[in-house]
């Protein structure tokens, strides 16, 4: 009940307050709008001025304030009034001097007061006086008072606070709001509105594009409500958001693109890369030849024990015709070899060195250079010419490609209402502003789109050039690691497996070369080839772009996989080879059973390359004569890498002639369980040169495998001691196509096959001769005592 | 906490409406049309000497000792709906959109009533002295006269920026009293010297006194026009102290100072 009485006079109020103003006052202007036709024009918004003069003690100086006297439109009789509100200034003769506004025209007026009726006549709006040129008199400043209409802003303010309340207080978890607090806003907002009662209302000097007044046609499109102008803000918004964020992302893919055509330049156009080889060069030439007149030629000179060393051989037989660690005129020659082009002062050998490299390096300059830029990938979709990054244009996008698809916004007035005229208490007020065109917002939308286009292609061209670079430095970075293992390795050029290092280290490094100027001579065609797609301004070349750059990426990517591998491989060159190398000590002279290997334990010994003279197994003996020479030569990381192979798996065969890992069925290997199908399984797909792959499918069976067996139940290795056993990967036996793969493996020449060299050794296997093994794996019999089947062992046990 | 924040944020996201509308409610200037203005060479005939401007500081502003007063034409007398343009009317700009100073005060010929706009015809838009006794001091009636005022032709280039107008000097009255030697008695008797008061009927149609025609009040002077600087039929009114700056012709147009001129017997001729 009670709420209902707050309502009711609240109305009451509210509905009174256009009376009560009206009632404050008598002074009004009655306005008729009619056109050349005598007919009354409805809808005219008319507003009214009054001036008020503020006189200072300076004659000259004179303010007028525009005040805002209010607004009506008319109705059908083409009728309205303003009423005048108390307090309008009247000039000191008790005047109002005021002026219509309609259509865009001013309409002095001047009248003492009271109630003013005129009709004007919309066809004839026009001023009786031009005012001359050049303005006479003083001159007039003109106050605009605030023509705010204190409703328009007091009214959704207090909703506001009001909407901000009720959430607060429904957030308390007061769901149910009291009365009291319903009454107070509501009171609030009807004190405001009647404080506010004197329907103050915008002027509309401009045009209205609404109701045509003021020179303009009426025109839909240039008329807002105010939900259509929130709507016009919401999607306002959102395409500065996104045109934003697409700015963004452009922006940065400027800057990545900008920093891998500067590390592309970098790499390929400066000496950058010729610079730090020269400086590492100087350095060997420097250093190397000292370090190396005093491992070979010193005291303790590896070209005397060589020499010794290879005396010593010559008085030995070597087991079934293996080749000799040291031959004497290799010794020889190499040390001739050294001696001019290394040791002496001349400094041949480096020059050479050097020679070869820059050779390489001008190479690749010279294919690369041409009327193509390689940058082009990257500038031609972005626009831009110039590709410097500098500090304050770090983020700026090319200003060509700013402006074709960042444009600035195309901007209208338009009239706004804020109410629609003839709006009870409020009237109609309206103002124009500018807004940006639909056509401006929907251009700028497609533009930012399409600037992501170009952006991805011209990512696609940085990751180019960012591969191509990359390859580059990587083969770079391999090329020297190859020098500097070469001048390490020279010491070891006495020897077989030093030369066997030797020739690796130059095999990696003419693969750097050649993968060099393949690199090249491809970075050339395909920018020459994307030269002709030209520039990538339409859809069509556009696509064509991405395409070709996707498929370039994709060989770049396997030309740098390439680099990577040869990079990594060339470090561990020398690591491998002295793998291969004490593999081969290990697997030589193991067999023939000596327990320790005279010659390199002598050496060791005479050389005290570490000042110990423990007696070592062959192996150990020739692994220290290595590491003394590398640690001689300083070269620490090789020593450890030697140190790395001692503890690696020792493979059977003569790697200085086949460096291919076997598999050594005549004893298990240390650390791993030959019985262990999988585990042999994988080490002869490593042996058949199998792929990483391959080896990831190994282990994938491998984890399938059951547990641990015991080789000797249900035909294990040694049931069956053929060496294609050693694929018997499944515990329930061979099917028919594994035998058939076996069958067809077993065919290859026996001298790609060395793994099954001496397989005499093997138990089960002492009484066959190396070529009677050979012959039948040839015709794929099966070898040494046949597997009894499990049937029969038991009826035998039985 | 993040849902503490929703209402802060549509709390701001509305007032953010708001302002954004709010900034919508500016003022502009108001247009005004424009006619070129003619050159000097363009100009046809003597424009005169106009008459010195006024200050906005004299708006509203009753001089008593001004002698003129009333409404100086005989139609639509105390209609202010004639009033196209007043003293100091911030309406008043040139092409530039800047204020000027409107030394005058402008009556138009052309109004409308409820049903229909009227322009008074040429032959009853007489200018008349609003004083008691002015005499002539500047004519000008170059500009060709226009039988209607409908006619269309334009005169603003006769007489830039005047036209055909008139200056009328208010004579005021001097009581000079002397002793009759004869009858040895003191006899007074009126003089009407200069006031130095100048009021100046521009932009005629037709011109009806001559220079140095002493003038009674309600005389008439001539006919609304449309000459020299001007876009319609309408008569400016302006009145220069004997200071030589403009006033507001205003004050002394009201009820007051034009009942007493009608009082003063229609005294204009056709």
């Amino acid at each position: 009940m009670k709420r209902i009485f707050v309502l009711l006079v609240l109305v009451a109020i509210s509905g009174l307050m256009p009376s009560n103003a009206k009632a404050l006052g008598l002074d009004r202007v009655q306005v008729t709008i009619i056109n050349n036709a005598a007919a009354p024009q409805a809808g005219e918004n008319i507003h009214l001025h009054i001036y008020r003069y503020d006189f200072s003690p300076d004659p000259n100086q004179v303010n007028i304030t525009d005040i805002d006297a209010g607004s009506c439109t008319t109705d059908s009789n083409g009728k309205c009034e303003i009423w005048l509100t108390p307090g309008m200034p009247k000039d000191a003769s008790g005047f109002y001097r005021g002026a219509l506004d309609i259509r865009g025209f001013s309409r002095s007026l001047l009248w003492p007061g009271g109630s003013l009726a005129i009709t004007l006549n919309v066809d004839q709006l026009q001023a009786v006086e031009i005012p001359d040129e050049p303005a006479t008199g003083q001159t007039i400043n003109i106050q605009q008072q605030p023509a705010v209409n204190w409703l328009g802003i007091l009214v959704p303010f207090t909703l506001l606070i009001g909407l901000i309340a009720v959430v607060w207080w429904w957030r308390k978890g007061n769901r149910k709001l009291p009365i009291r607090f319903w009454s107070l806003l509501l009171a609030l907002i009807f004190s405001l509105l009647f404080v506010t009662s004197a329907r103050a209302a915008v002027p509309a000097d401009e045009p209205d594009y609404c109701s045509g007044t003021g020179g303009a046609a009426v025109d839909n499109t240039r008329c807002y409500s105010t939900s259509e102008l929130l709507e016009y803000l919401m999607r306002w918004g959102i395409t500065e958001l996104g045109t934003g964020a697409a700015r963004s992302f452009d922006s940065a893919i400027w800057l990545v693109d900008r920093m891998a055509a500067g590390f592309f330049d970098l790499t390929v156009n400066t000496t950058i890369l010729v610079d730090i080889k020269d400086a590492f060069l100087q350095m060997l030439t420097s250093m190397m030849p000292g370090v190396l007149r005093q491992i070979v030629a010193g005291p303790t000179g590896l070209f005397y024990i060589a020499l010794g060393l290879s005396g010593v051989l010559l008085t030995i037989p070597l087991w079934n015709g293996s080749s000799s660690l040291v031959r004497p005129e290799r010794a020889i020659a190499w040390g001739c070899v050294l001696m001019v082009l290394f040791i002496s002062g001349g400094g041949l050998g480096y020059d050479l060195v050097n020679g070869i490299e820059t050779l390489r390096s001008q190479i690749i300059k010279n294919v690369m250079s041409g009327t193509v830029d390689a940058k082009a990938v990257v500038t031609s979709p972005m626009g831009a010419s110039d590709v410097s990054i500098e500090a304050d244009t770090a983020w700026a996008l090319p200003q060509g490609f700013q402006s074709q698809y960042f444009p600035d916004p195309e901007r209208q007035v338009v009239t706004v209402y804020l109410f629609e005229p003839g709006t009870p208490i409020f009237g109609g007020a309206s103002g124009n502003t500018e807004v940006e065109t639909n056509d401006s917002m929907q251009t700028r939308q497609l533009a930012a789109g399409q600037s992501l286009i170009w952006a991805l292609i011209s990512i696609a061209g940085a990751a180019m050039l960012l591969l191509a670079a990359l390859t580059f430095a990587l083969l770079a970075v391999a090329a020297m690691l190859l020098i500097l293992f070469l001048f390490a390795a020279l010491p070891l050029g006495f020897f077989e497996f030093g030369n066997t290092i030797l020739m690796t280290i130059l095999g990696k490094y003419v693969n750097v070369v050649m993968l060099s100027l393949a690199l090249a001579i491809f970075m050339r065609w395909i920018t020459a080839g994307i030269a002709l797609i030209g520039d990538p301004s339409d859809i069509d070349n556009a696509i064509h772009y991405l395409v070709i750059l996707t498929i370039i990426i994709y060989a770049l990517s396997v030309i740098a996989s390439s680099a990577f591998r040869l990079l990594t491989e060339s470090g561990q060159v020398f690591g491998q080879s002295l793998q291969a190398v004490l593999g081969a000590g290990g697997m030589g002279f193991g067999p023939m059973g000596m327990g320790a290997f005279s010659p390199a334990g002598a050496a060791a010994q005479g050389g005290n390359f570490q000042g110990q003279t423990h007696q070592h197994p062959g192996p150990s003996a020739a692994n220290e004569v290595v590491r003394g020479a590398l640690s001689a030569v300083g070269f620490q990381a090789a020593s450890s890498l030697m140190r790395q192979g001692e503890t690696s798996e020792r493979r059977r065969g003569d790697v200085f002639q086949d460096r291919t890992p076997v598999l050594d069925v005549s004893q298990p290997v240390r650390g791993k369980d030959v019985s262990d199908p999988a585990q042999r399984q994988t080490r002869e797909v490593g042996r058949n040169g199998g792929t990483s792959q391959d080896q990831k499918s190994a282990k994938k069976q491998q984890s399938n495998q059951p547990p641990h067996q015991d080789p000797f139940e249900r035909g294990g290795l040694f049931d069956r001691p053929t060496p294609i056993q050693a694929k018997a990967t499944s515990p329930e036996g061979w099917g028919d196509e594994q035998i058939q793969t076996m069958r067809t493996d077993v065919k290859q020449p026996l001298a790609e096959e060395p793994m099954v060299r001496n397989p005499s050794g093997t138990p089960g296997f002492e009484n066959s001769t190396d070529e009677a093994i050979q012959q039948a794996l040839r015709s794929g019999q099966v070898l040494g005592p046949a597997p009894q089947p499990e049937s029969k062992s038991k009826e035998e046990r039985a | 906490m993040a849902k503490r924040a929703i209402p802060i944020l549509v709390g701001l996201f509305l007032l953010l409406c708001l302002l954004g509308v709010m900034s919508l409610l500016n003022i502009g200037a108001s247009t005004m049309k424009h006619v070129p203005v003619p050159t000097q060479d363009e100009i046809i005939g003597s424009g005169g000497s106009v008459p010195s401007a006024g200050s906005c500081a004299d708006v509203g502003k009753n001089y008593t000792d001004d002698p003129f007063f009333g409404w100086p034409v005989v139609y639509r007398q105390e209609d202010w709906n004639t009033i196209s343009a007043w003293y100091c009317d911030p309406t008043y700009k040139n092409k530039d959109g800047k204020v000027v100073m409107h030394s005058g005060i402008d009556i138009a010929t052309y109004w409308c009533e409820v049903g229909e706009c009227r322009t008074v015809s040429i032959g009853w838009s007489t200018v008349i002295v609003p004083t008691r006794h002015a005499i002539v001091r500047e004519v000008m009636k170059d500009c060709p006269a226009l039988e209607a005022a409908a006619s269309g032709t334009s005169l603003q280039k006769c007489g830039w920026p005047m036209g055909n107008h008139v200056k009328l000097e208010a004579l005021k009255e001097e009581k000079v009293c002397e002793m009759n030697p004869v009858s040895r008695t003191v006899e007074c008797h009126s003089s009407w010297v200069p006031s130095g008061w100048i009021a100046t009927f521009m932009h005629l149609n037709k011109v009806f006194v001559f220079e140095g025609e002493e003038l009674g009040v309600n005389d008439a002077i001539g006919q609304v026009g449309n000459t020299g600087n001007s876009g319609g039929f309408h008569l400016h009114y302006q009145i220069n102290s004997p200071q030589g700056n403009a006033v507001d012709p205003a004050p002394r147009m009201s009820t007051t100072y034009s009942d007493v001129l009608r009082t003063l017997g229609p005294h204009f001729r056709p």
